[in-house]
């Protein structure tokens, strides 16, 4: 992958995890569980980054 | 973030240079406070479990629905165990501390909340529970050295600094991290090249995670360092003409209001927007209130709301509601940002996720540190017979 690429992804994995944190917040609790998988998805696409450059 | 050997045909350029130069100091100067605030943070995610373990806060033996006595009898059973004290602001929160009021206290003259004491009274009963000398509590501590370095006030605005700083590493890291990956790709680590090229790789791919969230909490920690500041000009602003105009008034007995706090407690619910419920009731003659007024807090019931707060001011002698002062939205942003800062808002995965960013920001500010350690120790020339 290119580097500005990778770049701009990992600053869209930080725009969608500060997306994520502040919609917990601000939005009512049925949509919880989806802002959290935001507020964690750069966590865990560096753990499956990280699982396959192990392997 | 961080690179050893920044890509480029010609070299670094300036912009690059610049922001490396930044990155470096300003990281380097704030890691030792930074770990402060990661390893106390850490802790303070979990204060109200902590609370609850420690028995910080007493819990009521009653049933849910049991006949609750009137919040004056609970004040004048304080003011009776402690008869040198006046009250300074009564509170209810039964999400947090269900069955209890706090009764705020502090010494018989005091207009300011510096040495006030928080008592407990059963809401079924009225009288005093808990312990009746409360010192400093343990996350009570931690959280004067969090947010105040045990400076006060001026304490806060050294956190924000701190939080500045960090800010700029952050935003100076991501310029340092872009020539680095044209090398290297997201989640490679070079194991088996030396500890440096390791701790490198570790840095910048974990800095890469928690980027969003550290700017989250950075962020808010900056603005929460101007939280004193804030209320001191809400307090100006909002609050002085009212005390203006309160000082041409007859003042009343800030220790027995002729208005008694249920009233108060009556009259501040009546004039409450929908969906918004007193919560706190800050009596007469304090930092908060006039010589004349009750300054009555109000919550919301959901959403966001629940994080914000609504002022209702009562008149102790009348029982009117001479106003009821906006709240400017600078402290509605800093009400926002604390639990955008703690992480307390979203139940326990919210809180081992804050832990999990905290730790791994707690390792690259101290691996960083090291990064720059070991570039500099090997820039050092060797002395006189010892072999390189």
């Amino acid at each position: 992958m290119r580097a500005p690429k990778i770049l701009r992804r990992v600053l869209a994995l930080a725009l969608l995890s500060v997306a994520g944190i502040i919609g917990m917040l601000l939005v009512d609790s049925g949509w919880d569980w989806a802002f959290f998988a935001l507020a964690a998805l750069p966590l865990a696409v560096g753990g499956w980054c990280y699982g396959v450059e192990r392997h | 973030m961080n690179t050893a050997t920044p890509a480029g045909n010609s070299g670094p350029g300036r912009w690059f240079r610049f922001n490396l130069w930044l990155h470096r100091w300003t990281s380097l100067i704030a890691t030792i406070p930074f770990l402060v605030l990661c390893l106390t943070g850490t802790v303070l995610i979990f204060h109200e479990e902590i609370d609850e373990a420690l028995g910080t806060v007493p819990v009521s033996q009653h049933a849910a629905g049991t006949p609750q006595r009137p919040a004056s009898e609970s004040i004048a059973n304080v003011l009776a165990a402690y008869p040198g004290e006046r009250v300074l602001s009564t509170g209810v929160d039964p999400e947090h501390h269900p069955g209890v009021m706090l009764v705020v206290t502090g010494p018989r003259d005091a207009e300011s909340f510096e040495d006030a004491k928080v008592r407990f009274t059963d809401l079924v009963t009225a009288q005093p529970v808990g312990d009746p000398d409360p010192g400093m509590t343990f996350t009570g501590l931690l959280l004067e050295l969090h947010a105040e370095w045990f400076l006060g006030p001026a304490g806060e605005l050294v956190g924000a600094l701190i939080a500045l700083l960090v800010f700029l590493s952050l935003l100076s890291g991501i310029v340092v991290y872009a020539p680095y990956v044209r090398r290297i790709a997201f989640g490679v680590l070079r194991r088996g090249r030396g500890a440096r090229l390791l701790q490198l790789d570790l840095h910048n791919f974990i800095g890469a995670m928690v980027l969003g969230w550290a700017l989250v909490v950075t962020v808010t920690g900056f603005l929460l360092g101007f939280n004193s500041v804030a209320i001191g000009i809400w307090q100006m602003t909002e609050l002085g003409p009212l005390r203006a105009e309160a000082r041409r008034l007859e003042p009343v007995d800030a220790r027995h209001p002729p208005v008694d706090v249920d009233r108060a407690y009556a009259i501040a619910q009546a004039a409450a927007p929908q969906g918004w419920t007193v919560s706190t009731m800050i009596y007469p003659l304090t930092e908060f209130s006039t010589p004349r007024h009750y300054t009555a807090l109000l919550v919301g019931s959901e959403g966001v709301d629940e994080r914000l707060f609504r002022v209702v001011i009562v008149d102790a002698k009348t029982g009117e509601v001479p106003i009821v002062p906006r709240v400017p939205g600078y402290i509605k942003l800093i009400s926002l940002s604390q639990p955008l800062h703690f992480g307390d808002y979203g139940g326990l995965a919210l809180k081992l996720l804050w832990t999990a960013c905290t730790w791994l920001t707690l390792f690259i500010t101290a691996n960083g540190a090291w990064l720059w350690w070991d570039r500099r120790r090997k820039r050092q020339p060797l002395p006189d017979g010892v072999p390189a």
